[in-house]
């Protein structure tokens, strides 16, 4: 009966075992793939283009094989009318053409929502709504604890006030913190320069590390002034100390354009690790973004008083 | 509505009288004891010889046989592996006579005593439970270590989905709805070296209790199963133990009398050697774990005992390198209980126990991860009365209190520290009641109360009504039907998406929520087939509905998304299994068919876990001359994965923040996944053997020499593909692996 059942059992594993194949994939079906970001102080708007595309193998990164979708039209409508974007050629970095669209007749308006629609030559169409956010309206609050260094408690407070007009959570926020300061260029004159100043310092067994800002939804943050205070040391080690101010940044991000960034950094959620991050998109019939941003500055002299504190 | 009709069936029930006078008959209640060590026996059939009267021995080794008819009757005890024993006695009409058994074992069956497995009378209303002692655990040819959840999984319809994790699914439950119960401690975590082994020592586990559905109204709090496991109670009559060494670990268990009446045991175990893990996780592991299991009991007479139980097991992955974060974890459950028959017709059974699990990762020097910590703790009071009729009936009730305190911190992707602590309560009245005079029909009705959600808005979650029906068209062959609703308020936030989830997070549902809740109907017919003794059949049918699921949130964006999503899921199938016991042959086949489902707003997808066929093969054969021969082997339908569909280069878009734009942005190859979960990966199946060798050496002392060998045809067996690299991931190669045990 042992023979019998070993017999048998073998008999299974040799014919299960013949088919091991694996593949991945299943059948490829091409999408197109559209960016537009809406920039109220951009002098023109980008319309990038692609379709998806199925290379030999399987691993990402060894292949990059971007195709043209064949559009025959694309245009962007508000309330404000209808507007058409055109065919042109853009210089990469490395020399190589980039073939986009482009509209330098759309001026986005903020609080307005605008429709893309782009159709391909296979007859198909393509689509996205998204609505420009309100004027962030960036206030520098605490201002006065800026100047006045305290190695205690000392902190500046930076405030968005544009989310009042609109339900929450309508949009994502982006604050960045930058100093310029310049160097002298080699063959006279002037480079200025800008470093983004981190957020928050993370120490690990003695091992410092710089944590930046990223797209949140609050409409205010903190950054500590000794986190300022550290950050100016480390330049003035380096001989960077011609500075000339600190830049605050607030970008109002439309929600869609958020989302797309949090998805492609990361999901919030530091217990798994997924194995699966999904793709965000809000292209009716595709993949990519159409998303806009507003922006809202303040620039400020450098405190002396916190030079004077380092040196 | 339909927990008024239950709740108006029992009470029709218990006010309906039967046929049967009690003016002729008597019961008959006792206990039944292994000869050698003293240790209480259950599972031992005790029937009336010639009669169809018979019940079986509960975990206590305690039986109460009912309807005996008055005069002098003969009463036999059977157990696989024990040479049964038949003894008479005079019985008047309402007598309650006390009647004791000692089996002896039959270790070398071949040589001599021909065994008959027969059936477990202890599961005759209950629909889908299924007992597992050490034999079943040891016929599994060891995966480096034997282990009661490698023998679990091979259950009909358990899946599990990998050979590198002893997590199981149950019907299509997620792998948090199991409970794990240890001599009635709660266990949060019962896993070794990233799953790969449970952290409950073969060599010390009696019997366990899976039930996988139709539960009866003392259990709740769990969707899918309860794994009641019970620890070895120790030689009464000598010291002896088990020494043993694998290629993983080495492990020792003794026991023996204590100068009280009662019994003690003490089983340890410390790994020694991590080459073994190295070859599963594919990298270096220097992994280091121990487990001690410990119980001492004190005998109150025949009719009482009072036992103390411990589990504690550590865990560590200690990395050399400083950007090599480092795990630990850890469990501790100490416990009491108290079991007492009183005035012969009332068993008492009381336990208090605190359990609790702490896992903590430290980064150490790598910056791009952080601190975690995840715990959770818990007190838990469990007391219940059980009374046995005359008639053959009997009653239950039971009260249970639980308070788990959690505990987790973890820095987000932003670097902000998150803490939460926070409490819950989880609180059982149940009864139940168990007709058996109206043969062939017998029910149980049941009712568990969640009575502080009575107090809450959540009325919804109060009541779980359960009710199992059966009906015996031989003495062998029943038809069973049950249904039994389930509430869980305990859940973790591992995603199930993730293929090795080194966290295991329990929280608590947000009292403002919902609890977790499913329905479930089972159908089946089980019993003996009569022309081939020794041979018990399980038929069985399922329909799971999960009206409420807890699933961490699939869109949370960030920290003001929500962090839950409330889904549905159905599961259904068929199970077939079938078990083998006589003489020196012991084996068994079990097969699944079965469907998954889960639904989270639109989202239809099956599950991970959703294995449409699965088939396991389980034969022991005792060669004579001390040799033991055993074999397993398993096939499995490929598992759900989602399939490329194609890829595109994917813009980051950062150059908007930073004054470049993107018009020229080369961005990065990414791929475009199909509808989630709709491809499968290569089927599953493999072979294992091992050959043992029982070598007597002087006295009582043997050695046992045991080789074995995993997926004996080298059959690449996938895990699963990185989309990152490209990468196909195997399960285990090809696997020699041996140990040795000195038994005295």
């Amino acid at each position: 009966m042992t023979c019998r059942l070993a017999t048998a059992l073998l008999l299974l594993a040799a014919a299960a075992g013949c088919d091991n194949s694996f593949s991945p994939k299943s059948d490829f079906r091409r999408e197109p793939v559209v960016y537009l970001v809406l920039d109220r102080d951009r002098p023109f708007q980008i319309l990038r283009y692609a379709a998806s595309y199925d290379p030999p193998g399987v691993i990402p990164g060894e292949y990059r094989g971007s195709k043209d979708p064949g559009i025959d039209s694309a245009y962007v409508t508000s309330i404000y009318g209808t507007v058409s974007f055109s065919d042109t050629l853009l210089e990469a970095a490395d020399g190589s053409l980039v073939p986009v669209m482009i509209s330098r007749a759309l001026h986005p308006a903020v609080n307005t929502e605008y429709r893309l629609t782009v159709h391909l030559k296979d007859g198909r169409s393509v689509s996205g709504i998204a609505r420009v956010p309100p004027e962030p309206g960036l206030t520098l609050n605490g201002a006065r604890s800026f100047f006045y260094f305290d190695q205690a408690a000392s902190m500046v407070h930076l405030a968005a006030e544009a989310a009042v007009e609109v339900a929450f959570p309508p949009m994502g926020s982006y604050f960045r913190l930058w100093i310029t300061h310049w160097k002298a260029a080699p063959g006279g004159g002037r480079d200025t320069l800008r470093e983004e100043v981190p957020s928050y310092v993370w120490y690990t067994n003695g091992v410092k590390t710089y944590v930046y800002t990223k797209p949140d939804r609050g409409t205010d943050t903190d950054i500590p002034v000794g986190v300022l205070v550290d950050f100016v040391r480390g330049m003035v080690e380096r001989g960077d100390t011609n500075f000339v101010d600190v830049k605050c940044t607030v970008y109002c991000l439309e929600k869609n354009f958020y989302s797309y960034l949090k998805v492609l950094k990361g999901f919030d959620d530091p217990l798994s690790v997924r194995a699966e991050n999904p793709n965000f998109t809000n292209i009716a019939g595709g993949l990519g973004i159409f998303g806009a941003v507003v922006a809202d500055s303040i620039r400020m002299p450098f405190p002396r008083q916190i030079l004077e504190e380092i040196h | 509505m339909l927990t008024r009709r239950i709740l108006f069936f029992i009470a029709a029930a218990a006010l309906c009288r039967g046929p049967l006078s009690a003016q002729e008959t008597g019961s008959i209640k006792g206990f039944v004891a292994d000869s050698l060590t003293g240790e209480r026996l259950p599972l031992v059939n005790v029937v009336l010889v010639g009669k169809p009267v018979g019940a079986a021995t509960d975990v206590n080794g305690f039986y109460f046989l009912s309807n005996v008819p008055a005069g002098r009757v003969k009463v036999r005890a059977s157990l696989i592996g024990y040479r049964p024993v038949e003894q008479e006695i005079s019985l008047r009409a309402r007598q309650l006579a006390t009647l004791n058994f000692r089996l002896a074992p039959t270790e070398v069956s071949i040589e001599g005593v021909t065994t008959t497995a027969e059936r477990r009378m202890r599961y005759d209303t209950d629909v889908s439970t299924q007992p597992i002692g050490a034999a079943e655990i040891e016929i599994v040819p060891a995966a480096v270590e034997a282990d009661l959840f490698r023998t679990i999984s091979i259950l009909p319809g358990v899946v599990s989905t990998s050979d590198v994790t002893s997590q199981f699914y149950v019907r299509g439950g997620g792998g948090d709805q199991n409970l794990i119960v240890l001599d009635g401690m709660t266990i949060y975590n019962p896993f070794h070296a990233l799953g790969l082994f449970s952290i409950f020592d073969a060599d010390a586990i009696k019997e366990a209790e899976v039930l996988k559905g139709g539960f009866p109204a003392e259990w709740g709090n769990r969707l899918s199963s309860v794994i009641s496991i019970h620890t070895k109670e120790g030689n009464k009559n000598r010291f002896s133990g088990k020494l043993s060494a694998s290629v993983l670990s080495a492990k020792a268990l003794l026991e023996g009398p204590t100068p009280w009446e009662g019994s003690w045991m003490v089983a340890a175990r410390k790994s020694y050697f991590d080459g073994i893990l190295q070859r599963f996780v594919r990298q270096p592991t220097p992994f280091d774990f121990y487990d001690v299991i410990a119980r001492a009991n004190v005998d109150n007479g025949e009719d009482g005992r009072i036992s103390f139980h411990t589990l504690i097991s550590d865990d560590r992955i200690s990395q050399k390198s400083p950007i090599e974060p480092d795990y630990t974890w850890k469990n501790r459950a100490y416990g009491v209980s108290w079991f007492q028959v009183i005035q012969n017709r009332y068993v008492a059974e009381v336990s208090f126990s605190s359990s609790s699990f702490s896992g903590s990762l430290d980064p150490k020097q790598n910056q791009d991860m952080t601190p975690r910590l995840s715990e959770i703790s818990d007190l838990y009071f469990n007391g219940q009365v059980s009374y046995f009729t005359d008639a053959g009936d009997s009653y239950g009730a039971g009260l249970m209190f639980r308070l788990p305190a959690y505990h987790y911190l973890f820095f987000n992707s932003a670097g902000y520290e998150r803490e939460e602590r926070s409490r819950s309560t989880e609180t059982g009245l149940w009864f139940k009641y168990k007709v058996k005079q109206f043969a062939p029909f017998a029910f149980e009705a049941g009712l568990r109360s969640d009575f502080t959600a009575l107090l809450s808005p959540l009325i919804d979650d109060a009541f779980e009504p359960r009710l199992s029906l059966s009906y015996a068209f031989s003495p062998s062959v029943s038809a069973k039907l049950s249904y039994s609703r389930v509430h869980q308020r305990t859940i973790t936030i591992t995603n199930e998406d993730d293929v090795v989830a080194l966290f295991e997070t329990w929280i608590p549902v947000p009292r403002e929520l919902p609890a977790e809740e499913a329905d479930q109907y089972i159908v089946g017919v089980d019993g003996d087939l009569t022309f081939l003794p020794g041979l018990n059949f399980n038929i069985q049918s399922y329909y799971k509905n999960y009206k409420r699921l807890l699933d961490y949130n699939r869109d949370k964006i960030d920290q003001y998304d929500p962090d839950f999503a409330f889904g549905t899921g159905k599961s259904y199938g068929g199970e077939l299994f079938l078990e083998y016991k006589h003489s020196a042959v012991y084996g068994w086949i079990s097969y699944s068919l079965g469907w998954t489902e889960r639904t989270i707003g639109n989202l239809v997808y099956p599950p991970r876990y959703d294995r449409r066929h699965n088939l396991n093969l389980v034969a022991g054969y005792k060669l004579g001359m001390g040799w033991d021969l055993n074999l397993r082997w398993e096939y499995g339908s490929g598992l759900p994965f989602s399939q490329i569909i194609g890829f595109y280069d994917r813009l980051g878009l950062g150059g908007i923040f930073d004054g470049g734009g993107y018009g020229t942005e080369p961005g990065t190859p990414y791929t475009v996944l199909g509808p989630k979960n709709q491809g499968r990966l290569p089927a599953y199946h493999r072979l294992d053997v091992s050959l043992s060798k029982t070598i007597p050496l002087a006295g009582r002392i043997r050695m046992i020499v045991e080789a074995s060998a995993i997926n004996v045809y080298d059959r690449r067996n996938m895990f699963y593909y990185n989309r990152t690299t490209g990468e196909r991931v195997d399960m285990l190669p090809f696997l020699p692996t041996a140990n040795v045990r000195i038994e005295f």
